[in-house]
């Protein structure tokens, strides 16, 4: 008996948790199905009584919205691809070769994980601004890396390093140089950590904020984060409705990926806490 | 190629990266405080350690300074008791259990940008959402604007920022409280252990190096936020929640000064270097204390 109320109570628990967490997207969802004038309605409604696409289709229509879907598109693929490849190779690179700086190395990631973005986007402004970078897609996709290397590093240790040595071992015996033994050995059995890694790296980018905030100034190069501000800006009177459709269309990618292969993201979760 | 060179050359992209985004920028804020200089302009002045003088002695600075302990302690102290408890929740089985398990990854997905538009959509104003909850279903007396009520408006972003980031540590604690040996359990349960001398003495002596791990690494990550608070508060009101990486960003980018800003930055960097010792000290003598 005593087993069965605990189990009630939780499994209640468990749902009120899973609601309070979900509960502002849900909201945010409903209401860019609202009329303009029901979102303000009091008392506020939980299902529309009038749905209405409008919202979505002016986004579309009438606003860069795709252009910043697109900019945030090219800037996360890139900082993802290039902070995979960099740390794959950094990482089979540490743990097979015995260097002397290795460990400092470690710490050298840890003080990467301390200094405040904000510091790193002072301290090359004035840089950036001399390369040209500023305003650049591609001086954009440089900073982010910054952010998404070490966690790139991170993420691929405890992939890469239970891989045992002995594979590429017996290959190199039976002939396989040690470029060969890493693409045909290493990479596909790490696979599964690389691919968590390039969807964690992807989020990480497309959600990043400060960096496109003190790079970007045209419309133009503006990545989601930036737009979906200044789409609502521009507008004379504050329209919740284009910004929560906004906000939606800008979560999609992200559910997505999520929803494919969130056993991915558990493991790598996982592995990088419980070994590293 | 001989072997070890090809290690070597593999290594060269990551300590590329180190060089620039790491000890070039420590070194370049550190020239940069020790002058005076526009942010539009080529030309500055030297002026030695008279912007240390000036940001010691400003209240904003000392403000700030607050604002971050406050901000990162009430956030990090939140989120472990939340995460504690939700893992030890999602570590036993009841139906719905997987489901709960996405459902609240859910929040770490969600770009600063969508969760302030959001959680500002759900707060301001009689017929937000919250607020009607609050106030109609569950007649409490709330005060209305959270975020710009110079009273509630931190522990608003805390409350924000706990549900932004909790995921990470809800994991984190899952997958060590699942990699807990059941047999150890077991052999409680006929030693006659109850729950509680079971959550005592194996639980949390597991728990406990995973507890220091991510205490250490929300509360360095959370000294350094940016995002989330800038854009739910722009650091207002009244300077309430104007936590260091904030201050940094105004005084550089709205007043320009490149000088100070930068001796905020290196001041801000010192403290998370002091904040991480302090840590990992005290981690050691608690260690000491067991054996």
């Amino acid at each position: 008996m005593k087993k069965i109320i605990s189990k009630v109570v939780r499994t209640i628990l468990g749902f009120s948790i899973s609601i309070l967490f979900c509960f502002p997207i849900i909201w945010l969802l409903i209401t860019s199905f609202k009329t303009n004038s029901e979102i303000f309605a009091n008392p506020p409604t939980l299902i529309p009584k009038v749905w209405t696409l409008q919202h979505y289709i002016d986004l579309i229509s009438r606003t860069d919205f795709l252009l910043f879907f697109g900019n945030s598109a090219i800037v996360a693929i890139s900082t993802s691809v290039i902070s995979v490849i960099v740390g794959v190779f950094a990482v089979y690179s540490l743990s097979r070769f015995k260097f002397r700086g290795s460990n400092s190395i470690n710490i050298l990631m840890l003080i990467a994980y301390m200094l405040p973005q904000i510091l790193i986007a002072i301290s090359l402004i004035k840089v950036f601004a001399q390369l040209n970078l500023v305003n650049s897609l591609f001086g954009l996709i440089v900073i982010i890396v910054s952010v998404t290397l070490p966690f790139s590093v991170w993420m691929l240790k405890s992939y890469i390093e239970t891989i045992p040595v002995a594979l590429e071992e017996s290959a190199m015996i039976d002939g396989a140089t040690r470029l060969q033994a890493f693409s045909k050995i290493i990479v596909p059995s790490a696979m599964p950590g690389i691919i968590a890694t390039f969807i964690f790296t992807f989020i990480i980018s497309w959600n990043e904020y400060l960096y496109a905030l003190v790079l970007i100034q045209s419309e133009a190069k503006k990545t989601i984060s930036l737009g979906l501000v200044s789409i609502v800006m521009g507008k004379q009177t504050l329209s919740y409705g284009f910004l929560s459709a906004g906000a939606v269309l800008s979560i999609i990618p992200l559910l997505i990926l999520f929803g494919f292969t969130q056993r991915y993201l558990v493991s790598g979760f996982t592995a990088g806490a419980v070994k590293g | 190629m001989k072997d070890k060179t090809l290690g070597r050359f593999m290594l060269i992209p990551l300590m590329l990266f180190i060089i620039l985004f790491e000890i070039y920028p420590i070194f370049k804020v550190l020239e940069q405080s020790v002058f005076r200089q526009h942010m539009l302009s080529a030309d500055r002045t030297f002026v030695g350690i008279q912007n240390y003088i000036k940001i010691f002695s400003s209240s904003a600075f000392w403000n700030s300074l607050k604002a971050s302990f406050i901000y990162t302690g009430g956030v990090v102290a939140m989120q472990l008791i939340v995460a504690i408890f939700i893992a030890l929740l999602l570590n036993t089985d009841f139906p719905g259990r997987n489901f709960a398990r996405g459902a609240i990854l859910f929040s770490y997905l969600v770009p600063p940008v969508v969760t302030a538009v959001t959680f500002k959509f759900m707060l301001t104003g009689d017929n937000a959402i919250i607020n009607y909850l609050l106030r109609d279903i569950f007649h409490f007396n709330t005060p209305v604007a959270w975020l710009s009520n110079p009273k509630t408006a931190m522990l608003a972003i805390i409350i924000i920022g706990c549900w932004k980031n909790v995921p990470f540590m809800i994991i984190v604690f899952l997958a060590q409280l699942q990699s807990i040996n059941q047999e150890l359990y077991e052999a409680a349960k006929i030693d006659g252990a109850g729950r509680i001398g079971e959550f005592i003495h194996i639980t949390i002596p597991f728990l406990q190096p995973v507890i220091f791990m991510a205490l250490i690494f929300r509360t360095i990550w959370e000294f350094r936020f940016f995002d989330l608070i800038y854009l739910l508060t722009g650091g207002g009101p009244l300077n309430m929640t104007n936590v260091l990486p904030i201050h940094i960003f105004n005084t550089t980018f709205e007043q320009y000064a490149l000088g100070k800003g930068s001796t905020i930055g290196v001041l801000t960097f010192i403290i998370s270097i002091a904040i991480s010792i302090v840590y990992i000290r005290s981690y050691d003598k608690s260690l000491k204390k067991i054996t």
